[in-house]
């Protein structure tokens, strides 16, 4: 199908010659939304890291096939070029780059071209506005001294400067305070309605996806993904929680 | 036939094991040089002259005494130096140009009271074909070498401040001795930046006397180095005066067969209580073939005192590569940047658009050159 952007076939994945990932299948339409809940140690940020192409996470059985390629033998910037973007649930500080000349310098890559520094100013500007961020952070060392929140909300700053084909979002949420959520989860949105982005949505909370549509939510546990529902599952398991599928799987 | 002197040099305070060959270095230098014009900006109201008279004959240099021996038929000496209470924004920028002879170069640059300067020495030389000539002291594995010198003595008198920064961008024909001897009097401060990024070999030394209470010292010093360059650096700083602060910060990169050797000593001798000195260094390391080798030193004979080391030695991290490439950044790019971070961190403050201009223009040409032998 054309509208197909992301599909994973039996994806098995070892870490440290661990097996985590036992098997998952997964499709991802163009601009759909898919939330992927469950349990801690489930699996859902190693399928993160392993779909982005970390090294340490080995592929051992499957195929990942995005936008009709398949990227399994990929490294992580091309798999950035192809349109994957990773937020980090834990994003690494680093010394000497600034938050602005990081981004320049991706999204020169991702666009192949080099951009007016006026042009990429002008953009940047707006989307710190979007997600109330205070200009000075742009001069700032990468993540180095940025809060919890702050780190966050640059991880979407990266996602709208790069405006991917997919982001996988893992725990974007985890550790922000209410107001942090709307604000992070305002900027997902425009990604969302404004870049027609579709998103992988890894989270334990259903608070950032109170103002966000969702198409399909899976659930995984132990490495497999036990159910896939529409966004009223999301509800479900706000209520009910994962047990139920715990004893599912056993 | 040229005459050689053999000097010992940035001699470690206190010995260490013989085997491991870092209580100094020696090597051989020409003794007929050259005290080419060294091309000055200056603003106004600076006193600047040249004489032949050295008023910090005392002072010791991070090199050591065979620097003396070195000099000693030098009579020219530059002297900077401000008026008590004058602070002068705009930095004063000398330039020497490494030419086809070997040159030696002093200046003594005084902060007297309540005063404030900045001085910014750039090294750095033609293309490296256009430098080699005839005139050239010393062949090398097939290479011939020229030697720059340059020895720089730093009084802070009472409350005055010291701002002196030094790039080095030589071509790699060039053996470059850059030696710092300093005195820092009640309240006075020297802030010291040094960029290495160029020569063949560049021997490197430092030492200040924290003389006076509340006197205090920072080094910020960043070099890269590839191919087979060589960098050798001593720094000793020695608290006297009470509550006297020192900061001496390295932070490098080296490739391929680089070798670096980096002596850092705080030593707080009798009377510095309340003193704090901390000492850091960040090496990565890119390449199997590297030497790097670290010796850092604190000394204490007052109890009362605060001394901090702290090193950082190794390869790239794996998950800041893996988070750079998740950028669409490959790893060599990813590599590359975090390289010039490095040195953007401490060109974000040297306060001469002119002399950023010279080394952007020197990493751009050194990218597309490379630097290997």
């Amino acid at each position: 199908m054309l509208d197909r952007l992301l599909q994973i076939n039996d994806l098995v994945v070892n870490v440290e010659d661990k097996e985590i990932l036992h098997g998952i299948n997964l499709e991802i339409k163009k601009g759909e939304t898919h939330v992927l809940m469950g349990p801690n140690g489930a699996g859902k940020s190693t399928l993160g890291y392993a779909l982005m192409g970390n090294p340490k996470y080995e592929l051992k059985g499957g195929e990942i096939l995005f936008d009709g390629k398949n990227l399994n033998e990929e490294s992580a910037d091309k798999r950035a070029k192809e349109g994957m973007f990773l937020s980090f649930q834990n994003p690494l500080e680093v010394s000497g780059i600034s938050l602005s000349s990081f981004i320049k310098n991706a999204v020169e890559q991702s666009r192949g071209r080099r951009i007016r520094l006026w042009d990429f100013q002008k953009e940047m500007k707006k989307a710190m506005e979007l997600l109330q961020m205070d200009e000075s952070y742009a001069n700032r060392d990468l993540n180095i001294g940025f809060s919890g929140g702050e780190k966050k909300k640059a991880e979407i700053l990266q996602l709208l400067m790069l405006s991917p084909k997919l982001a996988i979002l893992d725990e974007t949420d985890s550790g922000l305070d209410v107001d942090a959520v709307r604000t992070v989860s305002s900027g997902i949105e425009e990604y969302q309605k404004s870049k027609k982005g579709a998103l992988l949505i890894i989270t334990h909370s259903t608070r950032i996806l109170e103002s966000l549509h969702v198409d399909y939510t899976h659930i995984m546990v132990d490495g497999k993904i036990v159910k896939t529902g529409d966004g009223s599952l999301v509800e479900e398991i706000n209520q009910h929680g994962f047990e139920s599928f715990l004893s599912h799987n056993a | 036939m040229e005459r050689k002197l053999d000097i010992t040099i940035n001699h470690l305070p206190t010995p260490t094991w013989n085997w491991l060959h870092m209580n100094e270095s020696t090597l051989s230098v020409p003794t007929t040089y050259q005290n080419t014009p060294i091309h000055m900006v200056v603003p106004k109201r600076i006193v600047c002259y040249e004489d032949s008279i050295r008023t910090m004959e005392q002072y010791k240099t991070g090199m050591g005494e065979d620097m003396n021996r070195l000099m000693e038929e030098n009579t020219k000496i530059l002297h900077i130096e401000t008026e008590k209470g004058q602070k002068i924004k705009e930095p004063i920028t000398l330039y020497f140009r490494g030419t086809k002879e070997n040159t030696y170069h002093e200046i003594e640059i005084q902060a007297k009271e309540d005063s404030e300067l900045t001085v910014i020495m750039v090294y750095n030389s033609d293309g490296k074909k256009d430098a080699l000539s005839q005139n050239s002291s010393k062949i090398e594995d097939g290479k011939e070498v020229l030697h720059q010198g340059i020895r720089t003595k730093l009084s802070a008198k009472e409350n005055a401040k010291i701002h002196l920064i030094q790039v080095q961008m030589l071509g790699n024909e060039f053996i470059h001795l850059n030696d710092i001897g300093g005195v820092c009097e009640e309240r006075g401060i020297i802030d010291l930046l040094q960029i290495g990024l160029g020569s063949k070999e560049a021997y490197s030394g430092c030492q200040i006397e924290l003389l006076g209470a509340e006197s205090e010292v920072t080094t910020n010093i960043g070099y890269t180095a590839k191919g087979k360059q060589k960098f050798d650096m001593n720094y000793v700083i020695n608290h006297y005066g009470k509550k006297s602060k020192s900061y001496l910060k390295a932070n490098g990169v080296l490739q391929d067969q680089a070798f670096k050797l980096f002596r850092g000593t705080i030593d707080f001798k009798h009377g510095s209580s309340g003193s704090d000195g901390e000492e850091s260094e960040d090496v990565l390391l890119l390449g199997d073939d590297i030497v790097n080798q670290t010796i850092p030193l604190i000394l204490c004979a007052e109890e009362d005192v605060q001394g901090n080391h702290g090193a950082t030695i190794g390869q790239i991290d794996d998950d800041v590569l893996f988070y750079l490439c998740s950028r669409g950044m490959t790893k060599e790019e990813a590599e590359h940047m975090l390289i010039q971070a490095r040195i953007d961190t401490l060109c974000s403050k040297i306060p001469d658009p002119s002399v950023l201009q010279m080394i952007q223009a020197y990493r751009e040409e050194e990218m597309k050159d490379g630097f290997t032998e």
